[in-house]
């Protein structure tokens, strides 16, 4: 009689030592953020950047979470995915999130960095809420918090 | 009280620890008054004890201790595994399995469905309240 034998592949511990690109993120994935003010927010990611860092946008007017550098590694990848195959972010780049060297803070006049920032921020926030327009479950969704309850398991759970 | 489940050649029970937990099986042999012999549909015939099982009320009509072949003939022509899975029981386990799988966002829709529900509930017996 053949003897049947389960063949379990051994786990590989690589360490990610790099740092870069723990999480595989497409770009148009739906991510969770993990740390820091915008915790267990639910943001799109737009791109893939250099050192392990994301680009990620709530889309502002939906979650209040701005264009946004994040690294990939204190953030959940979900299965969800937004069709953003045709965002331009031309406009996004490195110097946009430059911060203007302090000076005398002239009130009720915003700077022109931060004008421009609010630009960029409306123009990519209009192309991501074009994609979600037939979706008002996906837009609730990405309005709402990720938390955990008594009795979650989150490393049992699928995202 | 009379029992009404034993362990007996043919009786269809899960594992329910381990590896292998939620797996359905069949009885095919009894070691001794602690252990058996099962196999079933993904699980190599193995020896494990009763404590590790559950009886289901199913039973197949099998001779002791078949060989594979017949036993998966035997549960296809019998559809006793079938018929597990459309009781009740059956059911429960299978909702479960899926609910275990569920994306991030599925789960999220399920809340969003649960808590529509309990709004139409709620409104209904609100009227309900209301007429009294």
């Amino acid at each position: 009689m053949k003897i049947q034998r389960f063949t379990v592949p051994r786990p590989t511990h690589k360490a990610s030592s790099t740092g870069e690109c723990k999480a595989h993120v497409r770009p148009g994935q739906v991510v969770i953020i993990l740390s820091g003010g915008f915790a267990g927010k639910r943001v799109v990611a737009l791109k893939n950047l250099p050192r392990g860092f994301l680009l990620v946008s709530g889309p502002y007017k939906i979650n209040g979470v701005p264009l946004r550098r994040v690294p990939a590694s204190r953030v959940i990848p979900t299965s969800t995915l937004v069709d953003i195959s045709k965002i331009d972010l031309s406009q996004v780049s490195d110097a946009l999130f430059k911060k203007e060297k302090k000076g005398r803070k002239v009130i009720g006049k915003r700077s022109a960095s931060f004008e421009n920032f609010c630009k960029v921020q409306s123009t990519v926030d209009t192309q991501i809420l074009s994609a979600l327009k037939d979706q008002p479950l996906l837009k609730k969704y990405l309005d709402t918090k990720f938390s955990l309850v008594d009795g979650d398991k989150p490393h049992e759970m699928k995202f | 009280m009379v029992f009404q489940r034993f362990v007996q050649i043919g009786r269809l029970s899960l594992i329910n620890f381990g590896k292998q937990q939620g797996k359905v099986v069949v009885i095919l042999d009894i070691v001794d008054k602690n252990r058996v012999i099962v196999e079933g549909p993904g699980v190599p015939r193995r020896v494990l004890s009763v404590k590790r099982i559950t009886l289901t009320p199913h039973v197949v009509s099998i001779p002791r201790g078949v060989r594979s072949g017949l036993l998966l003939k035997k549960l296809e022509e019998q559809k006793t595994v079938e018929l597990f899975q459309q009781s009740s029981w059956g059911k429960k386990l299978a909702h479960m399995e899926r609910r275990k799988e569920l994306t991030d966002f599925e789960r999220f829709k399920v809340a969003h469905l649960k808590r529509q529900r309990a709004m139409l509930i709620n409104k209904a017996m609100g009227k309900l309240r209301a007429k009294k």
